[in-house]
């Protein structure tokens, strides 16, 4: 069992930063979320890294995803169960250059029950 | 070590004014313990596959088949972790079985090794060891799952401790060479086909430390089946997360020395009883001599275990939290009270042996 061991972590920096970096993940901070995504990506030279930025962009612009309310605003409807081909068609243009998915489907429980893990 | 749920609410949750040593024999026993526990539970699962126990086991009709594939599919667990009670004497007994949603793992695996490194003034290493081979196991279980490129992470992102064992086994997947980025629950997005991220990528394998029970229960829980995304905990894990599973166990393996008696009715025991909601968390909603606790689970059904009253050090009362990666042991961490009930704000407090 006993053994020479190191451990080594490549996201949370030695161990230590993690509290610093799950201390940037409070309430309603997707956008730091989506920021951070941004810079892994860039960081891993990934081939949609651009593509992630751009949505960290846009999401941060018009002022957080969580609850969208231009989203709500424009159509209507809820995001749980409106798709978002319809509501291109709803704003008035026809055609839709992308297929873009609904959300908020997930995520209900943890605030009925407690959202810690066991 | 400064990780950022060392305090929960204002009071300490790392706890390093007490630690607990172990003789190597004494490792062994919980190492065979859990392997045993372990074994007998994957029968149980595939005993209640076959058998269509999915009403005992609390898991609705339309859920069923997304389990039955799943298991007869032999998608891989990532890891687990079994709550014993043991005093040090007698055999470990299983409390409950955490199967899918499982969290005091970075602090298990990182912190309390980090404290061995400074105990004795830098010579903990020499003189002692540690139940942990957490985090190898991790890294290798990844590259041995047999999954996509990128495997989506995702929980409450508003839970710090989730979003901290969350971030700790993306950066293990990393190590195994995957892509492992991040997004709230809610961010998860629907087309009509798959499941997709933020940037309309479609999800292909998402770890998910959010409840089975829970997805199900929501409104994207329908499109579950529909999707091809690999979900890791696998869907089976469903089985042995219903504290149904323990009197499944018992029916299974009655008197076996790792397993307290559990029935789904009361009295049967006869013995002492605690009876616990079958999808319940955190100690909520128990029923123990002495013990009544409150929560949001008061309207589930229930079931009734001998109850085993946790052994008290100093006025201390640990659960032992033991690992299971890929099938295996790995490691062992520690909760206190300072009641016999756990819950999420139980100290974590390391442990050495020699």
């Amino acid at each position: 069992m006993r053994m020479a061991r190191t451990i080594t972590l490549v996201l949370l920096g030695g161990g230590v930063m993690l509290g610093g970096a799950a201390m940037l993940i409070g309430p309603g901070s997707s956008r730091e979320n989506r920021q951070r995504a941004c810079q892994e990506a860039r960081a891993q030279n990934r081939p949609d890294a651009e593509q992630i930025c751009a949505a960290a962009r846009t999401y941060s612009s018009s002022g957080g995803y969580h609850g969208a309310p231009w989203f709500l605003g424009r159509s209507g409807r809820s995001a749980s169960t409106t798709a978002g081909s319809a509501l291109v068609a709803s704003n008035g243009f026809r055609g839709s250059a992308t297929t873009v998915s609904s959300r908020g489907g997930f995520g209900s429980s943890s605030r009925s029950f407690s959202s810690s893990g066991s | 070590m400064g990780f950022a749920f060392a305090d929960v609410g204002g009071e300490p949750y790392w706890d390093e004014s007490a630690c607990y040593r172990f003789t190597e024999a004494e490792i062994d026993t919980l190492e065979a313990a859990t392997a045993e526990v372990e074994r007998i539970s994957r029968a149980a699962v595939d005993h209640a596959v076959r058998q269509g126990l999915n009403d005992p086991l609390g898991i609705p009709d339309g859920a069923w088949h997304i389990v039955t594939r799943s298991w007869e599919r032999q998608e891989p667990s990532l890891y687990g972790r079994l709550d014993l009670r043991w005093d040090g004497t007698g055999a470990p007994k299983l409390l409950e079985y955490n199967a899918d949603t499982p969290t005091a793992l970075f602090e298990a695996a990182v912190v309390q090794w980090e404290w061995l490194q400074c105990l004795d003034d830098g010579r903990g290493p020499e003189r002692h060891d540690q139940f942990n081979s957490l985090h190898e196991r991790l890294i290798a279980a990844w590259g041995a799952m047999g999954l996509p490129s990128t495997v989506h992470f995702s929980c409450d992102a508003e839970s710090i401790e989730d979003r901290g064992t969350v971030d700790y086994l993306r950066d293990t997947a990393m190590q195994a060479g995957l892509e492992a980025p991040f997004l709230a629950m809610e961010e998860i997005g629907w087309n009509g086909q798959v499941f997709t991220d933020a940037a309309e990528n479609p999800i292909e394998a998402m770890f998910k430390l959010y409840p089975w029970d829970w997805l199900l229960r929501e409104a994207f829980g329908a499109n579950i089946p529909k999707a091809p995304t690999r979900w890791i905990e696998p869907a089976w894990r469903l089985i042995p997360a219903s504290k149904a599973f323990l009197s499944l166990l018992w029916h299974l393996n009655p008197d076996h020395p790792n397993l307290l008696a559990a029935h789904l009715e009361p009295g049967r025991t006869g013995r002492p009883e605690i009876a616990k909601p079958l999808w319940g968390r955190e100690g909520a909603n128990i029923t123990a001599p002495g013990i009544e606790t409150d929560g949001p689970y008061g309207d589930q059904p229930r079931v009734w275990q001998e109850y085993a009253e946790l052994p008290c050090f100093a006025g201390r009362y640990p659960v032992l939290g033991s690992w299971i990666i890929a099938g295996e042991p790995g490691g062992l961490g520690i909760r206190e009270d300072a009641t016999p009930v756990t819950r999420d704000s139980s100290r974590f407090v390391p442990h050495y042996f020699d």
